[in-house]
């Protein structure tokens, strides 16, 4: 299947999820996928829709679109609107040796590719900075997994244990390949409607109760970068608007591109001490079990990567209750974290309803 | 979300930064200040971040700088660096400003460290380019 037919087809299992029609749709928000697909225009077309509003982002992670579909929406300019995601870059042959950054003329003639380098950077700094071992660090994809042998859909589900973590060899060093997001085919899609028209739907609801943005544009240019400090001014903005406190957060889902971005946001989010995220995470706190469940479905690690989309598909099927042996018990309020490269962050606050 | 491996030659036509590559050739760290606020510019770029003043002048800096972190390759995406692997990247504070993506030659992987000291050494690449590499200061590294 191309790109785009995924995509649609996730169209296709939202609207029945939701009980709406496609002719519902007025509004579309698609986000580019491998090889320049994922047009709004194309995929509308594909899709047999002529929403009133319609736009592609060029950068994913869900996050940036649901932000867009409650603006467009809080704006007036649609009621209902789709946000889908679809690729096909395991079969079209992604292999991921892209520049690290976004100024690759300048960076692959010193080999400096995919994300695993500019990670393997931040985790040697926070080392230095934190005393933050291998272990520690392994302990995030063990966790994940861990939750991923409780979910059917996802792709790793053999057992990984620390042992077994350590003995796989270096990918970029420190990071193996278990730190490093799947490549994977796949597409999501997310109705977002107004919290009157979706009680009149047969779908149970969850509320979009906040949203923050960030960016970092500078990039390089700012010191200590690819720690991202500024995504800690995202934690003092989106709690208060949210209207609740850090503490109230039952799930965290991370946008796993490696799982140095989970031991940065656990830390930016407040979750613990900056520099504390490796014993926190080695304490076994993020796994099933945990006192902070994160990234329930095993993330980008272990279940599939869709660019942080399945991320909040999860959330949302947390928060209605319906993960079977992983569920976790009183779910009320889920956080999603993602970042576009060291360059944008963004999170969301989603509420089960009657929460 | 770029697709195809991309070179793992510099461009020294390239109209920005192309003149960076033929700098380093000729034995130069330089980099672009602003003829109106004397920030020293990278990436190259037409405008000046800081005051948005058009232009620039290249000029050479000093070649002296930090390890601000490092990630030892030990896989190689490109074919290119396939005889390289185990290699380093670093990202170098450099004391004028910048702050680079480059290799770090002549010490073994094990060795470095944030907040090594390092200067800038050249490394041809083709008839008008060199790469901006960087070895450890004398004394940095324990024998």
């Amino acid at each position: 299947m191309s790109a785009d037919e995924i995509a649609v087809d996730a169209l296709r299992l939202a609207l029945a999820d939701s009980g709406l029609q496609k002719a519902d749709v007025d509004g579309l928000i698609t986000c580019k996928s491998f090889g320049g697909k994922g047009v709004d225009t194309d995929i509308g077309h594909l899709a047999g829709i002529n929403p009133s509003y319609s736009a592609s982002l060029d950068y994913g992670t869900c996050n940036f679109s649901l932000h867009l579909a409650a603006m467009v929406i809080d704006a007036g300019l649609a009621t209902t609107v789709a946000c889908v995601y679809g690729t096909n870059q395991s079969t079209a042959g992604n292999r991921f040796a892209a520049p690290a950054g976004t100024d690759g003329e300048l960076t692959t003639p010193y080999g400096f590719f995919n994300i695993a380098g500019p990670a393997a950077m931040a985790f040697n700094r926070h080392r230095h900075l934190y005393g933050t071992t291998e272990e520690q660090l392994g302990a995030i994809a063990v966790a994940q997994r861990k939750w991923a042998t409780l979910n059917p859909l996802a792709i790793l589900r053999e057992p990984l244990t620390i042992d077994g973590y350590l003995s796989t060899p270096y990918v970029v060093r420190p990071l193996r390949r278990s730190d490093i997001c799947l490549i994977s085919d796949g597409g999501a899609a997310l109705i977002v409607t107004t919290l009157e028209r979706a009680a009149t739907l047969a779908a149970r609801p969850v509320r979009l109760l906040a949203g923050g943005q960030v960016t970092a544009l500078r990039q390089n240019q700012l010191a200590d970068n690819l720690l991202r400090p500024w995504l800690a001014t995202l934690a003092n903005q989106v709690y208060p608007v949210a209207g609740i406190d850090r503490e109230d957060v039952d799930l965290v889902y991370i946008q796993d591109a490696t799982s140095v971005w989970v031991l940065q946001m656990l830390e930016a989010f407040g979750f613990c001490e900056a520099g504390e995220g490796g014993p926190f995470v080695a304490s076994g706190a993020t796994g099933p079990g945990g006192r902070l469940p994160v990234n329930t479905n095993g993330g980008q690690l272990s279940e599939a990567y869709m660019w942080g989309w399945l991320h909040l598909c999860e959330a949302v099927r947390q928060l209605r209750g319906e993960c079977g042996p992983r569920q976790v018990a009183r779910a009320r309020i889920a956080q999603y974290c993602s970042t576009k490269g060291f360059e944008k962050g963004a999170v969301s606050i989603l509420a089960a309803e009657g929460s | 979300m770029s697709e195809a491996p991309a070179a793992a030659m510099p461009n020294v036509e390239d109209p920005v930064s192309g003149r960076f590559w033929r700098e380093a050739a000729a034995g130069r760290l330089s980099f672009q200040v602003c003829t109106e606020c004397g920030y020293v510019r990278w990436p190259p770029a037409p405008v000046c971040p800081e005051c948005l003043a058009v232009g620039g002048d290249w000029k050479p800096v000093a070649r002296g700088g930090s390890v601000w972190s490092f990630a030892v390759y030990e896989r190689a995406y490109h074919p290119d660096f396939a005889a390289k692997i185990p290699y380093v990247v670093a990202l170098i504070e450099l004391d004028a400003g910048p702050r680079l993506i480059s290799n770090l030659v002549a010490i073994e992987p094990e060795r470095v460290r944030c907040g090594l000291r390092v200067r800038a050494v050249f490394e041809p690449a083709g008839p008008e380019a060199a790469l901006v590499k960087f070895t450890p200061e004398e004394g940095e590294i324990d024998e």
